[in-house]
């Protein structure tokens, strides 16, 4: 019994502790999830940041420009660049030459170590051949010790040479590691060489294009405003067609002199009307009622033929009617 | 009073001057003559020969007679002179103006003398204007017109309660065209003896 | 940077507002609305003793407000309002239609038509009445029905039922004319002759009432002014002082007269109290003052006086009495008569020999010449002031003219024979 409930307790203690310990966990998942609020907010914010920065480009873009213009740079750009890839070419040529030298001249000296290798595995197997006849002529040669006693020069002779031969491998070895290595750290240097040479090209192409943008900028601003002014004409143009239109059909009531009423004129693509509403009367019935009568005298309202135009411009139009 | 010794002065003037025919200045002043009567008998008697002879027909020059019925005859002729002037009757007037013309003088002074000497005789002055403005002011215009040929007989000796005025303004035209000729014509005064 | 967000949106949306098309416009069509009065159905079964769609399109035409179409250039003739073919109305360029029908009950002896007044471009029925009326009745009828199409349209009260006043002269032998004082509807139509003479008559003036006239008249011999019941005919003498008694001018409130006396040496202004009997002197001056009327608040009169040797206009406050001038262009500027709202003086102006209609702005002495007709004098405005009558020489004699106060439309009135003179418009009766 005791120890059941001393079992008991100890199980009761245990899940306090789990409890603080989840607790801990708690508050500090609580933290952490503050932490990761917080962060989750910056993040946000500057990928919000970073979403404007990034539209203002995409307007200018979308602003149509010459063709011809455009043309020039590309030519230039192109040109440039051609010029830039033929001397890049050049180079690397020139490395893939010498890296074939070097490739041939290893794949020499590999052919020969093969050649080497597989000599001495012959060898190696020829002398174990050799160590089995031995072992078993051993036996024959115990009486015969001075062969033994040869034998054994011979072998430590052998194993001597065995030993020089296997420092010279070593030594063969480590400098055709080294020549790796070295290999490898040229590689490496012409890579960074590479890099840096990339970089600087980058770097001129850079300021190359800073310089192209600057100068499609400046060009696209000039046609921008040149086109601005065309479109500012025009709506112009159309603004005074349709009030004359409109003062054809316009019979102002006597008696409202300096009136003035405001009436909202929607449109349809084709220049038809699809609504006129008054937004700001003039205080006379008569007069609210001659302005939009002759919005409704109006059978087709004249307008740009550019449709973005008379979209962005034409179909909401605001008209106020001054009784003179 | 005045006046009165004048007149044989004028009467010899008229009838000494009366086909000499002078142009005379036009002082155009009309307030300045009635103020001055005998400066308007004296410029009535030099205008009113030429006018009077002309729109009006001079009556035939009187015959002188023997030298000893010359006074009496002068006087005759001076009588006959004086008709004649009364004769004229209706005076013109300038657009929008009520001054006595100078040639009117020597006929409103005959007029005024025989008023004078004939209280019992009464006028009615008709003003009248052209068609020409508008109908109530011509009304009081024609007014204005009588009002001016009334100061001068008035001032001549004429006694006020021999007078009466009406304004017909452009109502009763002379001549009902509508053209200058007409409007001279009907800028008028009239003298109507009752 | 949430600032700058905003900032930036607020920005794009100030943007957008501005972006709005705006088109002002301060002229309009230099014609006069167009409206189709469409004859109206004849369903009496007998002929009609008046056209009664015409008389509604003349009186329509010539308000210069509006441009009635010919019937000739009708496509269809719609009784009734599904009869209206819209597009055709449109292809007219007419903005308004105007259908009836004319019915005759034998039991009541009665005309009844119905009329409907419809708006071509929004397809709506702005107006539609059914009335009745005697045979004799229907001239007046039609008025009625010009008068409800004008003001629902222009917003102004209509001016058809109105009355006018004027005076003829014939000429019955060479020494011998008469003189008729008459009364008519405001187009010369069903003219009645309230008083005559073989003198002179001038200066017919309406009460404001529309219930009498004062006038003056020479029938006695010598001029007086006489105040005249319209219906009845019954005359009273008001003035027949010695000398002038001209130019009489009811005051706003018909309680007294503006005249021209000369009683007291030469012509001067007097109001005389119709009660009492009371004059009260205004002017004082050696020159012609004369051809007074009153300001629409009954406080100033304004006049013509030639005190600066040329008749000029001049306005007088009836309690200070002292004259200001206020025509200062031309030699001679004369009876000068209010506009209904008291800002502007309508007048008889000299200018290159001839006389016309002038109008003077009060607040900055601008001058307008309204007509060009030959020797225009007298006159009248009516009284919801759109349009003034007044005489002109037309051939060898006088008639009635009426020129719109923006001097646009201009009609004469039919005259049999004779001068037609010194018109008087009446005010609005009932």
């Amino acid at each position: 019994m005791k120890k059941i409930s001393a079992t008991k307790t100890n199980n009761q203690t245990k899940i306090a502790l789990l409890l603080d310990a989840l607790k801990a966990i708690f508050k500090a998942k609580d933290k952490r999830f503050l932490l990761a609020s917080v962060l989750l907010h910056i993040v946000l914010f500057s990928m919000l940041l970073i979403s404007w920065q990034n539209s203002e480009p995409v307007k200018i873009s979308s602003i149509p420009n010459s063709v011809q213009a455009r043309v020039i740079s590309l030519d230039e750009l192109k040109a440039l660049r051609e010029k830039r890839e033929a001397e890049q070419k050049k180079q690397i040529d020139k490395k893939n030459a010498q890296k074939k030298k070097q490739e041939l001249k290893r794949k020499k000296e590999l052919k020969r170590k093969k050649e080497l290798k597989r000599k001495k595995e012959l060898k190696r197997k020829e002398l174990k051949k050799k160590k089995a006849r031995e072992k078993k002529q051993e036996a024959k040669r115990k009486a015969d010790e001075q062969k033994k006693i040869q034998i054994k020069k011979k072998q430590r002779e052998k194993r001597l040479k065995e030993e020089q031969k296997k420092k010279e491998e070593e030594r063969q070895k480590r400098e055709r590691l080294e020549k790796i290595k070295q290999e490898k750290e040229q590689v490496k240097r012409q890579e960074r060489e590479q890099r840096l040479l990339e970089k600087m090209q980058q770097a001129e192409l850079e300021t190359q294009r800073q310089f192209e943008a600057e100068r499609v900028a400046k060009e696209l601003s000039r046609q921008q405003r040149l086109s601005q002014e065309q479109e500012l004409n025009e709506i112009n143009k159309y603004k005074n067609l349709i009030r004359l239109k409109i003062k054809q059909q316009l019979h102002y009531p006597p008696k409202t002199k300096g009136l003035k009423v405001t009436v909202k004129v929607k449109l349809f693509s084709t220049g038809e009307l699809a609504s006129v509403t008054v937004i700001k009367s003039s205080g006379s019935q008569a007069l609210d009622r001659a302005g939009l009568s002759a919005v409704r005298g109006v059978v087709k309202f004249p307008l740009p033929e550019d449709q973005a135009l008379v979209d962005r411009e034409f179909r909401e139009i605001v008209m106020g009617f001054i009784s003179p | 009073m005045k006046f009165d010794s004048l007149k044989p002065i004028t009467a010899l003037l008229l009838s000494g001057l009366i086909l000499t025919g002078c142009e005379s200045m036009d002082t155009q002043d009309e307030n300045a003559d009635v103020d001055v009567p005998e400066q308007g008998a004296a410029d009535a008697g030099e205008a009113g020969s030429d006018s009077g002879a002309e729109t009006y027909g001079a009556p035939d020059e009187p015959e002188v007679g023997a030298a000893e019925l010359a006074a009496q005859n002068a006087k005759e002729a001076a009588m006959k002179e004086q008709a004649a002037l009364r004769e004229m009757r209706t005076f013109y007037f300038d657009f929008d103006q009520s001054s006595i013309k100078v040639e009117a003088r020597a006929s409103l002074a005959a007029h005024a003398e025989f008023l004078a000497t004939n209280p019992a005789s009464k006028i009615l002055l008709e003003g009248h204007c052209d068609e020409r403005g508008t109908k109530e002011y011509n009304i009081a215009l024609g007014e204005r017109r009588a009002k001016s040929i009334s100061k001068f007989l008035v001032v001549n000796g004429v006694s006020r309660s021999q007078i009466e005025v009406i304004s017909y303004g452009e109502e009763r035209p002379a001549n009902a065209a509508h053209n200058e000729s007409a409007w001279t014509q009907n800028r008028r005064v009239y003298i109507e003896y009752k | 940077m949430k600032l700058k967000f905003i900032f930036l949106s607020l920005f794009l949306f100030v943007q957008s507002v501005q972006a709005e098309l705006y088109i002002e416009i301060r002229e309009g069509s230099d014609s006069a609305l167009p409206i189709a009065i469409v004859p109206f159905a004849n369903k009496s079964g007998s002929a009609v003793p008046y056209d009664v769609s015409r008389i509604i399109a003349n009186d329509l035409q010539r308000s210069g407000d509006f441009d009635a179409l010919s019937t000739s250039k009708m496509l269809s003739l719609p009784e009734q309002y599904d009869q209206i073919h819209f597009r055709d109305w449109r292809l007219l360029g007419q903005k308004y239609v105007l259908i009836g029908q004319l019915k005759y009950s034998a039991y009541t002896k009665k005309y009844e038509i119905s009329y409907e007044l419809i708006d071509v471009l929004t397809q709506q029925r702005v107006l539609g009445e059914v009335l009745s009326s005697g045979s004799k009745g229907l001239r007046k009828l039609a008025h009625k029905i010009s008068d409800a199409v004008y003001e629902e349209i222009t917003g102004v009260r209509g001016v058809f039922s109105t009355k006018i006043a004027y005076i003829t002269l014939k000429q019955l032998t060479k020494n011998k004319q008469e003189y008729r004082l008459f009364v008519s509807d405001a187009d010369g139509q069903n003219a009645h002759m309230i008083f005559k003479s073989h003198e002179p008559m001038l200066s017919p003036s309406w009460s404001n009432d529309g219930q009498h006239l004062a006038y003056v008249s020479f029938h006695t011999g010598r001029p007086a002014i006489y105040i005249q019941h319209v219906k009845s005919s019954h005359q009273r003498k008001v003035t027949s002082f010695k000398g002038l008694n001209s130019a009489p001018m009811w005051s706003p409130d018909d309680a007294s007269l503006v005249m021209t006396l000369s009683k007291d040496g030469n012509a001067e202004i007097y109001t005389y109290d119709l009660a009492t009997n009371a004059l009260n002197r205004l002017t004082n001056h050696y020159g012609i003052d004369t051809e007074a009327s009153w300001s629409p608040n009954g406080k100033e009169v304004v006049f013509t006086s030639d005190r600066s040797g040329r008749p000029q206009v001049y306005r007088m406050n009836i309690k200070d009495k002292v004259p200001e001038r206020l025509t200062f262009v031309g030699k001679y500027n004369a009876r000068p008569r209010f506009s209904k709202d008291g800002e502007s003086l309508y007048y008889v102006h000299q200018s290159n020999g001839g006389f016309h209609i002038a109008a003077i702005d009060m607040k900055t002495s601008e001058q307008q010449v309204l007509t060009s007709t030959s020797l225009d004098e007298s006159p009248s405005l009516s009284p919801n002031g759109r349009m003034i009558m007044y005489s002109t020489l037309r051939g060898n004699s006088s008639v009635l003219a009426v020129v719109s106060v923006d001097g646009g439309a201009k009609y004469f009135l039919p005259s049999d024979s004779g001068d037609v003179r010194e018109p008087a418009w009446s005010p609005f009766l009932n």
